[in-house]
This record gives C-alpha cells, sequence and structure tokens, in this order.
C-alpha cells in the first residue's frame, strides 16, 4: 500500500513527523562536573534501533545543547548505561525475545552522557566563549555537526593552522591558532609510538609557515631536519625539505647526517673551554653528581680559570689538580669522581667537543640565524643516544640564546633596537630538563615560567609528562595530548586546567595513534582530533605560502629552461 | 472486516455497556472486537472493546444439557431460534465527536435498544492511531485487562496493511513499556504475547 | 415495605395443615376410585345412565371403544415427523391506560424431527385498537380480558393451521396447542355473536387441518379436569338418582381429578381414549369435529408427568395417527421434562415480558405525541410503572 493510499484511510504515518536529530536531553548536573544527558530511545522506524545511539557515541566527541536562547558546545567525557525500572538488571529480557528486547530499549532501557560544557554562543556574539552558565533542565542535545564544529573551529588561515579532524568528521578541520600557541610554552605529551614527533612536525611545518615563530628544536632522534623513516619504513620529508629555504639542519654529527643523506646547513661543536659549571649542572641528575660535587665544579672553575674541564681531564699534566688536592680544598674522592664523569667531554668520546676553542662560534651563528628568521633544526646523529650529550648541548645553547634574547629584549625596550623574533624551542625528553628537583633553577624552568617576557617559548615533547615540575606544567599553555595510559601522567596533563577531570576519561580511550587530545590556549575548547595525515597534501599545504619562490624556481625551470 | 450490526444495547453506563445479541457467527461478536454505539442522538459514537461475551442459560437449557439422544433440531433450535440473548459487555475506551477520536469516557453512553456495531478496519485504524486508550483498559475494573490488551492490539495490528505491522507492534509495545514500566514481569508477559 | 411477614406467619401455618389434611384424606378415598375404574363395566345400563346424565349438561367421559382401564404403551417415533406447535399471549386493554387497545402476539415453532436443521420460528404480533376496522372489533362493544382471550385462541389454531398445510405436504404432521381443543369460552350474553364468530372460525381452522392430513393435538398441562372420576361417580350412581343437582357433585370422588386416577400410567403409557360428554361438544361434533382425549405419563421414571390430551374424533378413531400423536408427544417431552419442547419454545416466542410491554407503551406514546396528543396516564398505572419495575444496572 502505497503512502497516498493511506494517506486515504486518514493513516497518520510517525515518519511524516519530522524529527529533528537531537540524540538527548539534558537532565542534570552541574558546571564544575558536567551534564547529565539522557539519550533518546531507539526509533527503528527512523533508523535507530535500540541502542544504536548510544553504540554511535564516544567520549571526545562533540554535541550541541540548544538552550532557550544559546546554545552550548560540550565534549562527551563518559558513556552509560541506565533505565527506567532499577529492576531492569534483575528481569532482562530473554536473550531470543528480539521483540521484548527491542521494546525495552525504545522505552525503558537508554544510555546516559557525561558531557562537559566548553563553549557558549548567543544570538548576538557570533564568537563561542567560555561558558559560564549551563544550559536548562531538557534542553535537547543534537550531535555536534559539520558546521558547529567549523564555527568553533574558525577557518584554517594564514595564522590557523589545520592539526586535524574531530571524531567521526573527517571534512571538518580543527585549526590551532598559532599565535596564541606560541605565546605561552606548549606540550606535546603521549607514550612513545602514539605518534609524538608527527604532531610536533606537524605544528612545527604550521609555525614555520605562518612565521609566528622562529624554532629552535633539538632534534634527538633526527625527526626534524631532512627526512624521516616510519616504523613501516615509509620516507617523509623533514621540515628543511618542506621549506627550501628558512629552515637550517646544523648537526652534531656530520658523518651520519651525509650517511642518511641528510642536507645539513653547519656543524656544531663546543669548545671545553666554552663550557660553563651551569652548562653542567643540569647533568648532575644525569651523572649522578652528588650537591657536593656540584659546589666543587663552581670551586674547579673558579680555581682553574677557562680550562678547568681541560685540566681535569689532562692526564699528562696534572699539576693544577695535584695542587687543590693537597691543599684539601676539594675532597679527594670528590675530585676523583667528577674526573670519571667528565671523561666522557673527552673530544675521541664526544666528536662534537673541541679542546679549547671551537673555530666558529655556533651560537653567534645561531642567534643570527634565528634572528633573520631562519628556523634551526639541531641534529644531534649517534649523539641523541647519549643523553649526557643531549642534556648538554640544549642546555649550553639554550643559555646563550636566551641569555642573547634578554638582552636583545633588554635594548629593545630601551629603544635601542629591535624586538627578537619570538622563538620557539622544542625540546625532547623534557622532564630531564623540568625534573621537580632542578626546575627551580635551570634555564628551561625560567622560560617555562617567565611566559613571553623574552619572546621565547617552549615546545616541550615528552612521554612522561609527571616527571615535570608541577608548576611548569600548570605553565604550559597549550597540551596536544596522545594516549596515556599512566595514571600519574594523565594527572599532569591536566594540571592547571579547570574542570579537566572530565576529560581523563577521554584522554584514555584515545587510538593509539594519530589521535591526540587538544586542550589549552591554542584552541576555543578541547578537542580529540584525529590528526592530519603527514602527507603530500600536508606538504602542498605547506608550499601554498612559503611556495613562491619555490613556484617561482619551478617556473623558471620550466618555462625559462634554467636548472 | 466491514462495519455491521451485531446487536442492541441492553443497558449502559459511561464507563461501559451491555448488548444483547442472537447467536453469534463464527466472526462476531468476539473478544477484544472493537464495536461502537452512537450516543448523544447520533451526535457521538462510543467505542468499545468487547470484553466478556455471556451465554446464559435458563432451565430450559439445563434440561436438555442432561437429555440423552438429543436430536441435532433441537440443538440447532436453541442456538439459532431462542431469543435469551447472548450478552456482549463492552468497554468504553473512547468516543468520536465529528470527524476526531478521543481516547476518553464518552460524554454520555449510549441508550437502551440502540444498535450496536462492528468497527470497520478503518475505524480501528484511526482509533488505534494513538495508544492513550490502553490506559483505560488498564484501569478497568472488570475487564480482564491483559487479555483484553492483547485482543485489541491484535486487532489494531491486523487491521493494518502487512507493511506497516512490524512498526506498530513496535509503537505499540512501546507505549505499554510506558505504562507498565514499574511491573517488569507483567509487561513482559505481554511483550511475548504482542510479538509477532 | 408492603407485605409484613411476621403478621401471615399463623395463617400460612393454617394453610399448611390444611393442604396436609387434604392430601391425606384424597389419599383415603383414590384406592376406592381405582378400583371403580377396574370394576367398572359398559353396558346397556351404564350408557343409559349416560343418556340420562346427558340430558342434564353433564360433562363427563363417555368411554370409547377403547377399555377404559386399558393401558397403551408407548408406540415407535417414526423417523421423519413434523411437529408444529403455537402459542398466544397479549396486552390486555386497560382502562387506566393511555389509550384503549390491545395486542395479540402469536408464536410458532414447526420443528422437522429427522432433518437436522434448526426449527422455523416466527412471532406475529398484531395490535387491535379503537376505530380498527379489523376482526370483530367493531361489534364488540367494551373489549374484555376473555374476548381478547377467545382471539387468541382462534389465531393459535389458525396459525397451526396455515403452517400444517405447507408440512404436512412433507411429512406427518402433528400441531400441538397449548391448551384443550374444546374451546372454553366464557362470554356474556351481549357477546353471543362475537363467540358464534369465534366459534366458527375455529372449526374452520379445524377443517383445514383436517383437510391437510395434520394430527391436532390440545395438551393441557397439570389437568385439575374430572370427567373420567364424573364417569365412575355415574357408574355408581342408581338411574333413578340422577339429576340436575345429583350430578353437581362427584359424591364420593369429591376433590379426585382424572389425573389422580391416571397416575398409574407409567412414562410412556397412555390412558383409554374417552369422548367428552360436555355440551359444548355438540357443537364440534356438527362439524364432525367432536372432541375425545385421554392422559398420558409424558414425564420420566421417578418424575411423572400426567398430560391430558385432547384430540378430534377423526385422530381418535385412527389409531395408526393416534400412534404418531403419542409418540411425538412423548419425544417432545422427553427434552424438556415433561411438557413438549415446541409448545414450551412456541410459548416463549409468544411471550410479551414485562419490558417490552414498557417498552410497547413508550412507542405508543411517542406515536401519540408526534399526532400532538398529550397522553396521560392514570396516577394508579403510572404508580405500578415506577414500583415494579426491577432495578438493574450496568454491569450486572
Amino acid at each position: 500500500m502505497t503512502d497516498s493510499e493511506l494517506d486515504k484511510f486518514g493513516i497518520f504515518k510517525k515518519s511524516d513527523a519530522p524529527r529533528d536529530n537531537s540524540i538527548g536531553i539534558v537532565i542534570g548536573g552541574s558546571l564544575s562536573k558536567g551534564l547529565d544527558v539522557r539519550l533518546d530511545f531507539g526509533d527503528v522506524e527512523h533508523g535507530v534501533p535500540a541502542g544504536k545511539i548510544i553504540e554511535d557515541m564516544a567520549v571526545g566527541k562533540y554535541v550541541v545543547i540548544g538552550g532557550k536562547s544559546k546554545k552550548f558546545f560540550a565534549i562527551v567525557t563518559d558513556i552509560s548505561l541506565d533505565s527506567n525500572n532499577p529492576d531492569l538488571p534483575k528481569a532482562p529480557p530473554d536473550p531470543d525475545d528480539t521483540f521484548t528486547a527491542d521494546v525495552y530499549g525504545s522505552s525503558i532501557a537508554f544510555g546516559r552522557l557525561q558531557v562537559s560544557p566548553m563553549l557558549l554562543m548567543d544570538e548576538e556574539s557570533k564568537e563561542p566563549r567560555p561558558v559560564k552558565t549551563i544550559p536548562a533542565h531538557f534542553s535537547k542535545v543534537y550531535e555536534a555537526t559539520p558546521q558547529d564544529v567549523n564555527l568553533v573551529f574558525g577557518q584554517e588561515d594564514a595564522s590557523h593552522w589545520h592539526i586535524g579532524s574531530p571524531l567521526d568528521m573527517e571534512g571538518v578541520k580543527v585549526n590551532l591558532d598559532l599565535k596564541r600557541f606560541v605565546e605561552r610554552s606548549s606540550g606535546v605529551f603521549g607514550k612513545s609510538g602514539t605518534g609524538k614527533s608527527f604532531i610536533t612536525r606537524t605544528i612545527l611545518a604550521g609555525i614555520i609557515k605562518a612565521q609566528s615563530a622562529v624554532n629552535l628544536i633539538f632534534d634527538m632522534h633526527n625527526d626534524y631536519g631532512w627526512a624521516v623513516r616510519d616504523e613501516h619504513g615509509r620516507e617523509y620529508k623533514g621540515l628543511r625539505q618542506l621549506f627550501t629555504s628558512g629552515v637550517q639542519v646544523i648537526t652534531l654529527d656530520p658523518e651520519t647526517s651525509r650517511h642518511r643523506g641528510s642536507k645539513v646547513d653547519g656543524t656544531l661543536q663546543i669548545g671545553l673551554d666554552q663550557i660553563e659549571p651551569e652548562d653542567v649542572e643540569m647533568l648532575a641528575g644525569v651523572f649522578g653528581l652528588s650537591d657536593v660535587q656540584v659546589g666543587a665544579l663552581y670551586y674547579l672553575r673558579r680555581k682553574l680559570g677557562k680550562q678547568w674541564i681541560a685540566q681535569l681531564l689532562d692526564e699528562h699534566d696534572t699539576a693544577a689538580v695535584d695542587e687543590l688536592e693537597e691543599a684539601e680544598k676539594v675532597q679527594k674522592g670528590t675530585l676523583r669522581a667528577i674526573q670519571r664523569k667528565f671523561e666522557m667531554f673527552r673530544p675521541d668520546r664526544m666528536g662534537f667537543i673541541r679542546n679549547g676553542m671551537p673555530p666558529d662560534d655556533m651560537v653567534d651563528y645561531i642567534f643570527n640565524a634565528l634572528n633573520r628568521g631562519t628556523n634551526i633544526v639541531l641534529e644531534f646523529g649517534v649523539y641523541g643516544n647519549t643523553l649526557a650529550a643531549y642534556v648538554l648541548v640544549a642546555n649550553f645553547l639554550t643559555r646563550r640564546i636566551h641569555a642573547k634574547y634578554v638582552d636583545k629584549k633588554n635594548k629593545a625596550a630601551g629603544q635601542v633596537g629591535e624586538e627578537p623574533k619570538p622563538l620557539v624551542i622544542t625540546i625532547e625528553e623534557a622532564h630531564k630538563f623540568l625534573d621537580p628537583d632542578i626546575a627551580q633553577h635551570t634555564i628551561f624552568g625560567n622560560i617555562a615560567r617567565e611566559l613571553r617576557k623574552y619572546n621565547v617559548t617552549l615546545l616541550i615533547v615528552d612521554q612522561r609528562p609527571s616527571g615535570i615540575d608541577d608548576e611548569v606544567m600548570s605553565q604550559i599553555g597549550t597540551r596536544v595530548t596522545c594516549l596515556l595510559d599512566n595514571e600519574a601522567d594523565i594527572k599532569a596533563v591536566f594540571s592547571g586546567v579547570s574542570g579537566a577531570g572530565q576529560l581523563r576519561e577521554v584522554l584514555a580511550r584515545l587510538d593509539t595513534q594519530q589521535q591526540a587530545l587538544i586542550l589549552g590556549h591554542a584552541v576555543p575548547m578541547p578537542v580529540v582530533v584525529k590528526t592530519r595525515d603527514y602527507d603530500e597534501k600536508l606538504y602542498e599545504a605547506v608550499v601554498d605560502s612559503v611556495g613562491t619562490s619555490r613556484k617561482h624556481a619551478e617556473r623558471k625551470k620550466a618555462i625559462d629552461g634554467e636548472e | 472486516m466491514n462495519e455491521m450490526n451485531i446487536g442492541r444495547l441492553l443497558r449502559s453506563a459511561t464507563t461501559g455497556y451491555v448488548f444483547g445479541c442472537s447467536v453469534p457467527e463464527p466472526e462476531v461478536p468476539h473478544f477484544g472486537m472493537f464495536v461502537k454505539a452512537p450516543a448523544q442522538r447520533g451526535q457521538s459514537e462510543v467505542v468499545g472493546l468487547i470484553y466478556n461475551i455471556a451465554i446464559e442459560d435458563d432451565l430450559f437449557v439445563r434440561q436438555m444439557a442432561a437429555t440423552p439422544n438429543l436430536s441435532e433440531t433441537y440443538i440447532q433450535d436453541q442456538r439459532a431460534n431462542r431469543q435469551v440473548p447472548i450478552e456482549v459487555s463492552v468497554l468504553c475506551v473512547g468516543y468520536r465527536n465529528g470527524g476526531q477520536y478521543a481516547h476518553a469516557l464518552p460524554p454520555q453512553p449510549p441508550i437502551t435498544l440502540d444498535w450496536i456495531n462492528t468497527c470497520a478496519d478503518a475505524e480501528v485504524r484511526d482509533f488505534t492511531q494513538r495508544h492513550d486508550y490502553l490506559q483505560l483498559i488498564l484501569d478497568a475494573p472488570d475487564a480482564p485487562a491483559d487479555e483484553l490488551i492483547v485482543a485489541a492490539l491484535q486487532r489494531a495490528v491486523e487491521s493494518r496493511p502487512p507493511e506497516d505491522r512490524e512498526r506498530y507492534r513496535r509503537e505499540a509495545g512501546r507505549e505499554l513499556a510506558k505504562l507498565l514500566s514499574r511491573d517488569l514481569p507483567r509487561l513482559q508477559r505481554l511483550l511475548k504475547r504482542l510479538a509477532p | 415495605m408492603g407485605l409484613e411477614l411476621n403478621k401471615v406467619t399463623a395463617s400460612v401455618d393454617a394453610l399448611g395443615a390444611s393442604a396436609a389434611r387434604r392430601i391425606t384424606d384424597l389419599n383415603q378415598r383414590l384406592p376406592a376410585a381405582k378400583a371403580m375404574l377396574s370394576a367398572i363395566r359398559v353396558d346397556d345400563e351404564l350408557m343409559k345412565k349416560i343418556a340420562a346424565a346427558r340430558a342434564h349438561r353433564w360433562a363427563g367421559a363417555i368411554p370409547s371403544s377403547e377399555n377404559i382401564n386399558a393401558v397403551f404403551p408407548l408406540p415407535p417415533h417414526p423417523a421423519r415427523l413434523n411437529v408444529i406447535a403455537a402459542d398466544g399471549s397479549q396486552i390486555y386493554p386497560d382502562r387506566h391506560g393511555i389509550a384503549l387497545y390491545y395486542l395479540i402476539n402469536i408464536g410458532s415453532i414447526v420443528f422437522r424431527h429427522g432433518r437436522d436443521e434448526a426449527p422455523a420460528t416466527n412471532s406475529t404480533p398484531q395490535v387491535f385498537f379503537e376505530g380498527d376496522e379489523s376482526d370483530y372489533a367493531e361489534e364488540a362493544g367494551p373489549i374484555n380480558s376473555e374476548m381478547v382471550n377467545a382471539m387468541r385462541d382462534v389465531r393459535e389454531l389458525g396459525e397451526l393451521a396455515s403452517l400444517a398445510v405447507i408440512e404436512t405436504e412433507t411429512a406427518p404432521t402433528v400441531t400441538l396447542l397449548d391448551n384443550g381443543l374444546l374451546m372454553y369460552i366464557s362470554l356474556r350474553e351481549h357477546n353471543r355473536d362475537f363467540g358464534e364468530g369465534i366459534i366458527t372460525d375455529y372449526l374452520r381452522h379445524l377443517d383445514t387441518l383436517r383437510t391437510c392430513g395434520a394430527i391436532p393435538v390440545g395438551i393441557v398441562d397439570r389437568p385439575r379436569a374430572a370427567n373420567v372420576v364424573r364417569l365412575l361417580n355415574l357408574a355408581k350412581m342408581e338411574l333413578s338418582e340422577i339429576t340436575s343437582d345429583s350430578l353437581q357433585s362427584t359424591g364420593p370422588f369429591a376433590g379426585i381429578t382424572d389425573a389422580m386416577l391416571f397416575a398409574f400410567l407409567k412414562p410412556g403409557e397412555r390412558s383409554a381414549m374417552f369422548d367428552n360428554a360436555a355440551p359444548d361438544n355438540d357443537r364440534y361434533e356438527k362439524k364432525k369435529h367432536r372432541i375425545f382425549f385421554f392422559y398420558l405419563n409424558a414425564g420420566r421414571p421417578g418424575k411423572d408427568s400426567i398430560l391430558r390430551v385432547e384430540v378430534p374424533e377423526w385422530i381418535a378413531t385412527d389409531r395408526a395417527r393416534l400412534d404418531v400423536a403419542h409418540a411425538a408427544i412423548v419425544e417432545q417431552c422427553r427434552v424438556s421434562d415433561g411438557f413438549p419442547y415446541t409448545l414450551m419454545r412456541a410459548h416463549e416466542l409468544a411471550v410479551v415480558t414485562a419490558g417490552e410491554r414498557r417498552e410497547f407503551e413508550q412507542m405508543v406514546i411517542g406515536s401519540l405525541m408526534r399526532q400532538g396528543i398529550a397522553p396521560s396516564v392514570s396516577q394508579k398505572a403510572q404508580g405500578k410503572q415506577w414500583t415494579g419495575s426491577g432495578k438493574r444496572r450496568y454491569p450486572r
């Protein structure tokens, strides 16, 4: 029987009634603990079998709550099952009785969501604002549409970088506000193997492309320079390859870099005479230096002068050291221990260390390059495997460059020069630098705490955020978090973020790859993204802006016949 | 099924009525059937559900029941010709005023000797588009509510085209679940019987 | 509160005691009567006595060719037989009523033994009222209950006659009347013409029944007649003793009925046939429809049911057809416990219940109102309606 025939009988067909795409209603909750949403019952006639609404849900998805005059954006933080009758669990329908199960599922049993309201849109203001209230009872809840989400994350533009898509919304771009991202220190967290470096590289590519800051990247595992291989052996372009100009790779290990076919723009060498106790102090943890031993370093430097390390390591002329020993200013055991630990600074063990002073002052070189807007990737080569080398070099360079930034910034304040370009320093294994024991008095702790006072911020990449000083963590503006399963790490990621506790379930349920929860300064509200593929499309997107020169070059090749 | 006269009203009240009819046909009247009676001088039509069919005996019948070798002629006479009416009790579940059905007790019951008619399929469909009348059945003190609900819903299902039945069954099931969500064993029994 | 039962207990006790005395008395005298039935000799002397008595409008039983104490067992029932029964009921004219009218309703049933189909039933109401041209109403003057009864009886027989004409074509047909066939009409002088009309029609219907070959039977349940007892008494009397006065009573058999006398009949058995000496029978004889009668136990073991059965002479003398009637009545009574099934059904079809009667009155009132007449019901009738109606409510 056709519809028109049914009409003749006056049959009221339910499917004629417009069904909106609401999935439930608000039944309770609070701003601090999140809202309670009762999901609608199933409705087979409209293609919603009992349970489908629940099963289609996912923590981290967005919902829109249509309040009376305002629209709230909220993120799903938990999903549970409930029913009208507390006896239902004791008297479930016969498993074979699909009809009863169906009816129950569409009238008695229902799903519940916990959602955390994040943003508010009212009619006059087009810009979403943070929530300060919650929607009224029984407000309808909808799955967020691509349009809704676009409204929140805005359009991709010069300073908004497409970082990924919300769950189940392939077509929607979540854009990172890069200006805000570099304003404060940021973090990329996640256990190993969750794609931290891919995300980091994507973000860095965005920053470079938008020129919202220059970057100094301590590339421990050679992930950012010329080319990268994933675990399947596929090769991806590094930043140097993406940006023909504007990125330089400085290597500590030219041999390996050459071997890998990386293009390098310079080699970093550090003279023993350049190293100061402050540069070494941070290695205390790595070397296992005691407080006494650390104190001794400063004493040695004062007594022995610039060549203090050289003298400590000199096996032939031990006069200076012996003298100290005799004077009993330093206990013999202490000296021997320091000597033993400093063995690794011998140039024959650390290829980038020179006796005396290096031929080029790479600190100046790097500072100048940064000031010209050239991004520096410091490739560690084989030394990346030596934590001490990494910590030493990062600390060594950062201290000096930061000092120069402070100087330049102060001068600019005094109208004597121009503002230094905002700098983002990317460090991996950040907890080694930001350990609560040392973060108080290391350069990285300072940078994190002083915010952008001197136009320098950190991008810390770490798999153990719980190892990072709380105070530092709380200063992190934007957190990009891949899967974490350690409770302490999850807790650390949310420290200093109000109402974030509800997001813990979201974080714990991320996929192991290519999914991340982004929250903080650079996004209007927390968002779970499937991160953007690092592929040809991304390459092209990068080229679009910076690529004028590249295009120009291609034109020369194609039209002008130049090589 | 088309509309047909099946008897005349014997007595009535707002909540229900009793009508008499002669020997039952195989199809009418039957339990759970939708019937209607005029009220308010034809202004409205009281829709009801048959919930009891009583065939009363008398001394005559009792005597015959004990008689050996009863020839078929006597039996046929009793069944076909006796004027002892079959009493059919009907529960009011709604009424029609103009084109609109209401699932509520009628403003006025039908009057003695009014004709009782069966409801045609289209009327049953119209009336059972909504399910509010189920509450009236559940509240009925005399009627066997569960049996009546099952019978009435089956009738409502049958009045619909086959492709529409599953949807209707489910809808009705949901409605029952709403009404009986506090009494799961009863609900489950009902749903089992309503299942296709 | 109408009847205060506590005030009548004494009278009820006395009534019971009296009845018990009467029964004891009857039982003491009954054996003598039974003995007389066996002892009586049908001879010239008895016939002389009968002739003498008849001169005094004696309403006794005249022996037929059958021995008066003979017993006839139940003959076989034919495989195929039609039984037609008719009965009537009425609404009497009510001088307190809203209008002067009366109603006769005749119910009938045609029961075809040996055919497994439902009997044909019918009920035919007829309304009579002032100014109506039909039947006897015009010259009847103020109609009374007796006249309505007579009209009803004629219509019953008429119904049987018209049905029998059809049914006799297919099988032997017994027609049953819930009454004696010898119609009793008690009419006052000024209604003589009316009575003549009635009896003429009645006999004409009997003609029809005879012509079509039907077997008309009148049945009296719980008969109180004492025609045979009168015969017993007459036999005891000397010819000289027979006077108009002496015939008024049944002498030593006073109070004994024929039914008591024939209580010895076993279920299924009938007594001998008797001619009814009542003078009214003379009218029937003229048309060769003289009415005979016999008694029949239509009960079952443990529950006797003595019926009086009346048949016209042309059946009384036709043993074959008499046996059919005998068997038919017994079979009919077997189903309905001592009284013919079809007659019970005919009664049911005809009966006008109190409720139906009220409905009918409502219809009449409605009709009058439509004619612009405001009917006034006498207060007495109204009161009866109000208080007499049962209280019945939905659902029970």
